[in-house]
């Protein structure tokens, strides 16, 4: 008796032993996530790796922009003008980096700093910045070039927050910590123990996939808790599986087209606007599975873009062809003085939704008489720097740090570096001028609209489609919410279920 | 020339008509884009279905085959031309410019074909065309090797060496002598590697260099299809099945199967009378 | 022999030499400015300081000449330059890649050739059997499917419908069928060199001799054909080893492995000068090495044809 209660007491033990272990095993076993991008090492002065440690949940900014596209604080409580280039920012307390240290002012100053000796894109906004620790929790900036939102300015990219530690090697403040880097397979990342709720985080392995479709198949053969950016005709056959659950969301990267207003064809603004009315959005959207018609320069989600779809009214382009001269010929192709209206339309592989959106280009122009010649080229930043093109589809996040000035001022003001279509109004560059004599949000939101409407009018881009992006959920991250397009694809909150 | 030769040349120009023809007249307009019929299942106004624009697949593929058969074309003439002029003048030189030639194509060996490809990419940006010259350069150095050698074997035959004696000009050995006997093993080269280059170019397309939709060939379809090969596998079959179907008439042209029931080596037949009335052995 | 090796190594590092300066030639005129592409894609401003700086940083501003002898200085002691983009140098790049790579596309050559043999040599035995047919059906197919296609449609059934493999949680699995891909490429012609040289020795005298003397035709054929149609097939290893190379590049892409053809297709978009030239180099002492072995292991074998390469 006393042997068989012995025996038995012992294998109780070794079985919640066991089960002990098993249970510690598999709440410590890691997330697999999987996306098309990968940052190349922790150093956040190289390239993009500032912009990809904050999406991979290493880093965090001083001010960041939330799931409804506004600014919002985040390592910074507020932000106070104090002088035309100087601005004064109050942390929030209570933060810490990966190694414990507390974030101060001072440390913070340290990374900036770092940053602009090193990091060019970072001067690109405001010049260079010059930063000074007032005490532990104020920083004291001043800017080289007046900025009139320093908020925003704090949400790009090259300006995450971090320090360097004892041995020179940059320390976040993110949930998650870098355990470590493959480069371009994968990285393991863990959660970082001075973040709030560590405990309730599990490990991550982020794999990189060179090829979507790749990713698609990893996400159903059940080998991904999270794939990031499943390609669109996978959808119907993921959809049908029990297992796993589909989201899609609308996203900040915007699909336009730039037109060249340095041609001799589309000089003349009637043949743009002819353009952009024989676009049928909603046969670009059928085509690329997904997405809404573009409303305006922005994703649907910000307050500043207008509610209503761009019109399509293919008679409508037609009478404006016809009143610039160009005149339908026998077999409907429009000709003046002998010369056919043949455009040149370009795309690039990188994105394949642009490249999908050609031949549906190609076919609303011819019917109103515009033939259409078609390229795509894998070097497109060479084609748009030299004017290569008649019609350039491109995808670019419209308000990455939250704030409509952005993009007018770097790819449509006269002269600009990003102007690709090579537009020059001074109307419009009044317009927007008036971004750097408020700070006020509403009022940068109706400047926003007006600057749009004047873009609606001289059609310098055509703004095709707002695309939405999916991502792939097991049970164990069903209940993840993605937002933010690609710029927080880990965070705090992942939505596990325990 | 020998009949498979014949046979091989003639079932090529005839493919190649038929591509003319087709690039000339389809059933619908290639490009005309249709959503409300996307993925339609075959029917009479559209015998291949369409594909994922609503665009008719039979019209792309009859549009798509003689672009398809230019890049077969271009890659084989110029891996043939001046491979096999190469190796042959080569031979014929000897000496010192045989080395250097010889050298020369070596260095045609050792880059790979991704490279030359990738190159001409870079440069001229990658259409059918840029795609076969580059792959057709890759392949002079391995043709220009083959042919030298077989020239060497022809070289060494005594008909040959009585010619040569008997003070024939280089020029006309050449002509009369080596090449009947070398074209037609080269042709059978050829004509077995042609469907490589198609494939090549759907992979370089799938590297990253992309291709343009509205121009379309086998290889690129290929390519742009490989999103629906779980979904609508048949979109991506029938140009897979089109590029089969002229790889294996090619390779059946020039590499006959009959060929094993003769195992005897094919006999090296000297030109003119001399040995006319010989009969082959078994 | 060692005279031999000498030789070839001499005409090795002059043809090294030959690919390098053509390369490096070829690379300094592709169009596009790297150093434009860079100042666009990490949003610098394009003034002249910027661009003159990056210039300088990446030695640029010198005349081709002593760029190129400054390369090759460099390149003999091991200092392959740095990345444009990653900044790191090339030289420990490339040795971290390296091995996967060769895993693949020298992996799948062995395993082609291993495969090639029993398949040719049921082929050359039963002309027109199964074998036979089955050896060209295979060296034709592979020309009409390319090898994207097929690796995604293994990976479908294998690793989604009928979960045999996982080859995408690390492990070994993803890298095996990346070689057996490559391997199924070159197997059909392989074994298609193979049979067509073992058909040709069924002519030879030594061969009628054979059968005379009492072995039966398998035994003939192996003992007498086989060495010759294995130098046969181990010269069309020479020329294959070039598109295992484009194989190899486009399932790296695929699977998403990190090997040096995957760095190659990032960097061409760059214009990354220093990988370039590198990867040319490294994929030239490949394809020569490959040259030589064959060699070696043919004139060592069989000394009929020493001197009389074809």
């Amino acid at each position: 008796m006393r042997h068989f209660t012995r025996s038995a007491l012992t294998g109780l033990l070794t079985a919640s032993a066991l089960f002990g272990l098993t249970a510690l095993a598999s709440a410590q076993e890691a997330l697999r996530v999987g996306a098309t991008f990968l940052v190349g090492s922790a150093d956040p002065t190289k390239g993009s790796a500032g912009w990809a440690l904050v999406s991979h949940g290493v880093g965090e900014t001083l001010f960041t922009v939330d799931r409804d596209g506004r600014l919002v604080p985040e390592l910074a409580e507020s932000a106070e003008r104090t002088g035309d280039l100087e601005w004064t920012v109050r942390l929030a307390a209570g933060r810490f980096f990966s190694d414990g240290s507390a974030v101060t002012a001072a440390a913070l100053a340290k990374g900036f700093d770092n940053t602009f000796a090193h990091n060019k894109a970072a001067a690109a906004t405001g010049g260079k910045l010059a930063f000074e620790a007032i005490d532990d929790l104020t920083l004291r900036v001043t800017t080289e070039r007046p900025v009139p939102v320093v908020a925003a300015l704090f949400a790009e990219w090259p300006l995450i927050a971090y320090t360097l530690g004892s041995d020179g090697a940059p320390v976040y403040t993110g949930p998650y910590a870098i355990a470590g880097i493959a480069p371009d397979s994968h990285i393991d990342l863990v959660p970082n123990a001075h973040y709030p709720r560590a405990e309730s985080r599990s490990p991550i392995v982020l794999r990189k996939f060179g090829d979507a479709q790749t990713m698609a198949l990893a996400f159903e053969a059940g080998e991904l808790d999270l794939a990031f950016g499943l390609p669109a005709e996978s959808l119907a056959r993921l959809r049908a599986n029990p297992d796993a659950t589909v989201k899609s969301f609308a996203v900040g990267y915007q699909y336009y087209g730039f037109l060249n207003s340095e041609r001799p064809a589309l000089a003349e603004v009637k043949v743009r606007q002819a353009i952009d009315l024989a676009v049928d959005r909603a046969q670009l959207v059928a085509a690329i599975n997904g997405g809404e018609p573009a409303t305006g320069a922005f994703a649907p989600y910000f307050p500043f873009v207008p509610q209503d779809a761009r019109p399509t009214d293919a008679a409508k382009a037609a009478t404006l062809l016809d009143e610039a001269g160009w005149a339908a010929g026998g077999n409907g192709e429009r000709a003046r003085d002998g010369q056919p209206l043949r455009l040149t339309a370009v795309a690039y592989p990188q994105r394949p939704d642009l490249v999908t959106m050609l031949p549906v280009l190609k076919a609303d122009l011819a019917k109103i008489g515009i033939a259409l010649d078609t390229r795509v080229s894998e070097n497109v930043g060479e084609v748009a720097a030299n004017g290569d093109f008649d019609i350039l589809l491109w995808a670019q996040h419209t308000a990455p740090s939250g704030d409509p000035a952005f993009f007018f001022n770097s790819m449509l003001r006269s002269g600009a570096p990003l102007n690709y279509g090579r537009y020059a109004s001074a109307a419009f560059d009044a317009v927007i001028d008036g971004f750097a004599a408020t700070a006020d949000a509403g009022e940068r939101a109706r400047i926003a609209i007006a600057a749009q409407e004047k873009l609606f009018e001289d059609a310098p881009v055509t703004f095709l489609v707002s695309p939405q992006w999916h991502v792939g959920l097991s049970k164990r991250l069903s209940g993840y919410e993605p937002w933010g397009s690609d710029y927080h694809v880990i965070r705090a909150d992942m939505g596990e279920t325990r | 020339m020998p009949a498979t030769t014949q046979r091989g040349a003639a079932l090529a120009a005839a493919l190649t008509m038929l591509a003319l023809a087709g690039a000339v007249w389809q059933p619908h307009d290639p490009d005309a884009v249709d959503l409300l019929l996307r993925h339609a299942a075959p029917s009479l106004s559209h015998p291949l279905g369409t594909d994922h624009l609503g665009r008719d697949l039979a019209s792309r593929m009859l549009v798509a085959a003689w672009r398809t058969g230019l890049v077969v074309v271009i890659v084989g003439a110029i891996g043939l031309a001046g491979g096999s002029v190469l190796g042959t003048v080569a031979a014929i030189l000897g000496g010192w410019r045989e080395r250097l030639i010889l050298r020369t194509a070596e260095l045609f060996i050792v880059v790979p074909t991704l490279v030359w490809a990738l190159t001409a990419a870079a440069l001229f940006g990658l259409s059918p065309l840029t795609a076969g010259a580059a792959l057709g350069l890759a392949g002079v150095g391995p043709y220009a090797l083959f042919a030298n050698a077989l020239t060497h074997r022809v070289l060494g035959q005594p008909f040959v060496l009585a010619a040569a004696a008997l003070g024939a000009a280089r020029l006309r050995l050449m002509l009369r002598h080596v090449l009947p006997n070398t074209l037609p093993l080269i042709f059978a080269y050829v004509g077995s590697q042609a469907g490589q280059s198609v494939i090549a170019y759907a992979s370089l397309a799938f590297i990253g260099l992309g291709a343009d939709p509205s121009k379309p060939d086998w290889g690129s379809m290929l390519y742009e299809y490989r999103m629906f090969v779980f979904d609508h596998p048949m979109l991506a079959i029938w140009p897979g099945l089109a590029i089969a179907a002229v790889t294996w008439t090619l390779n059946r042209a020039f590499d006959p199967p009959g060929e094993a029931a003769r195992p005897a080596p094919r006999r090296l037949r000297p030109a003119g009378g001399l040995s006319r009335g010989r009969r082959r052995p078994t | 022999m060692l005279r031999n090796a000498c030789a070839i190594g001499l005409r090795a590092a002059a043809s090294l030499l030959a690919v390098s300066a053509l390369a490096f030639l070829v690379i300094a005129f592709m169009p596009s400015d790297p150093v434009m592409i860079a100042i666009r894609a990490w949003n610098l401003p394009a003034d002249p300081a910027t661009i003159a700086g990056l210039r300088a940083q990446w030695g640029l501003d010198s005349p081709l000449p002593a760029r190129y002898l400054r390369w090759l200085a460099g390149f003999v002691t091991g200092d392959w330059g740095r990345s444009f983009r990653t900044g790191e140098p090339v030289l420990d790049e490339f040795a971290a890649r390296l091995p996967l790579s060769l895993a693949i596309g020298l992996g799948g050559l062995v395993l082609a050739c291993l495969a090639a043999i029993p398949i040719g040599f049921a082929a050359a035995l039963r002309p027109d059997g199964p074998a036979d047919r089955a050896s060209r059906l295979l060296a034709v197919a592979v020309q009409a499917v390319p090898a994207f296609w097929l690796g995604l449609v293994l990976v479908w059934v294998l690793g989604v419908k009928l979960r045999v493999i996982q080859p995408f949680s690390g492990g070994p699995s993803i890298v095996l069928l990346a070689a057996f891909l490559v391997a199924l490429h070159s197997t059909g012609m392989f074994a298609r060199v193979y049979r067509r040289d073992l058909i040709e020795q069924c002519a030879q005298p030594h061969f009628r001799t054979a059968l005379a003397k009492g072995l039966d035709r398998r035994r003939a054929l192996w003992r007498h054909g086989h060495r010759g149609a294995v130098y046969a097939m181990l010269s069309a290893v020479r020329s294959e080893a070039g598109w295992a190379i484009g194989t190899t590049a486009a399932l790296e892409v695929l699977f998403g492995l990190p090997g040096i053809s995957q760095f190659l297709v990032q960097s061409i978009g760059d214009r990354d000068f220093f990988v370039l030239q590198a990867y040319v180099m490294v994929v030239a002492v490949w394809m020569l090495a490959v040259n030589a072995t064959v060699e070696a292991a043919v004139g060592r074998l069989d000394p009929r044809w020493r001197g009389n390469r074809p």
